[in-house]
């Protein structure tokens, strides 16, 4: 399918109005968090300084608007679809943000998040493929059933895979920013290699980087703004249904692996559901020279900034680089897989 | 350099998941007895909950193993301690 330059203007506008909207309210909206006092600790800092938090409403919003702006241009069901599963995980981690949620409560919650997604199928039978396409060997055949029930389950674990590599400036960020270009590349290549493929599938995935890069301004070192549970629960279940609404599944897991095995790790060290407050110990600590260390402690959960870190202490921002670098290797290994399904 | 052996564990994650998803659809899901009868008690039935459940076994056994033996070693010859 080649595109043509209004179709360039239409994603462009898909882009650039939320990525705008977030640039211009960013800083009132910040303003407004310190004057209601809704502060958080920056505990990698010594002393710990105080950043405003959540800014997990105003990524909400401007993804919301993003969306709007795609359903108002396109008129397809996708971004309402998108609209509710983001907003039913905003809303959970709006609750966890002011009133902790339980370790299983949470999980469980989510897991309403894709109720949306099956009351559009159910007006929009093509809202999504109910198969998976694979490099060389192309579609499996479709498993409306099974792949209804991995939707369900989809969303919670890729919410909380977010959530949990949202530990340091810039990480959580800048893994949207990388992952979310990742899911670009690979419904744009889904777009030129299938025929009747709708463009608004890459139209919608437009808001989800606008508001990743404009969020990673303020949270890359030194973070500005904290996301809260209620941003980055919403970056992940946005993510996980714009996957599944491209039909990208297997390049969109495959640049998150860096935060599945995160949670994998962490889930099989403490083994289980554990709410993080409650956990055995830290995974990390800071040294007298500033610089982060892995925990030696049996119960420090294993998570992939301590894998990191078992090799030597790092500063916080060396720290993200690495986290980062690894994210960019799971992205090319995306391209990589949307390549080798798309195009070979 | 630093990062290597977490590249490939990455490398072999990446592997292990899609030889794996592919084996879930393209060989469990498509054998019978479809799954809208899974219900129905089966030998192939149960072959194919223990199938899956396999597959979930083996992506753990593997992860964990790589993840034990990288954490091993590191603790073993290089976690430095703060001076102070």
């Amino acid at each position: 399918m080649v595109l043509t330059p209004v179709d360039f203007l239409l994603l462009g506008v898909s882009l650039a109005a939320p990525l705008a909207l977030f640039l211009l309210t960013i800083r009132p909206y910040l303003r407004y968090l310190v004057r209601r006092g809704l502060v958080q600790d920056d505990l990698h800092k010594r002393p710990p300084t105080k950043v405003p938090s959540p800014a997990g409403p105003l990524i909400f919003l401007c993804a919301v608007a993003g969306e709007v702006v795609v359903y108002l241009v396109f008129g397809t069901l996708i971004p309402i679809a998108l609209i509710g599963c983001a907003t039913v995980s905003f809303a959970v981690g709006m609750v966890d943000d002011f009133r902790v949620l339980g370790a299983k409560t949470k999980p469980l919650l989510l897991l309403l998040s894709g109720v949306p997604f099956v009351a559009c199928v159910v007006l929009d039978p093509n809202l999504y493929n109910a198969s998976i396409a694979f490099p060389f060997f192309g579609s499996t055949s479709h498993h409306f059933l099974t792949y209804t029930v991995l939707i369900f389950a989809a969303f919670p674990i890729v919410a909380n895979a977010f959530n949990m590599v949202d530990g340091f400036n810039g990480e959580v960020s800048g893994f949207s920013v990388l992952t979310s270009l990742a899911l670009v590349f690979a419904i744009a290549l889904r777009l030129a290699a299938t025929p009747g493929y709708p463009i608004a599938r890459l139209a919608s995935a437009l808001p989800l980087v606008a508001v990743s890069v404009g969020f990673f301004l303020y949270n890359r070192y030194p973070s500005r703004a904290f996301d809260g549970d209620s941003g980055s629960l919403m970056l992940g279940t946005l993510y996980a249904g714009l996957a599944i609404t491209g039909g990208v599944d297997v390049a969109a897991i495959v640049a998150i692996m860096p935060a599945v095995l995160n949670s994998f790790y962490v889930l099989s060290s403490v083994r289980g559901l554990v709410e993080r407050r409650r956990m055995g110990g830290r995974p990390t600590y800071i040294g007298d020279d500033g610089k982060l260390y892995a925990s030696k402690e049996p119960g420090a959960p294993a998570t992939l900034a301590r894998m990191i870190l078992l090799d030597g202490p790092l500063s916080e921002q060396e720290l993200v680089g690495a986290v980062l670098k690894l994210t960019i290797v799971s992205c090319l290994l995306s391209a990589l897989t949307s390549i080798l399904t798309w195009v070979v | 350099m630093r990062l290597l052996p977490i590249v490939g564990i990455l490398l072999v994650a990446w592997l292990l998941m899609i030889a794996e998803v592919y084996a879930f659809f393209n060989v469990i899901l498509a054998s019978e007895p479809p799954v809208s009868e899974l219900g129905r008690l089966s030998a192939l039935a149960l072959l194919k909950v223990g199938s899956t459940v396999g597959l979930g076994v083996l992506w753990f056994v593997v992860m964990q193993g790589l993840a034990e033996l990288y954490t091993a070693e590191r603790i073993k010859t290089k976690t430095p301690t703060p001076s102070s």
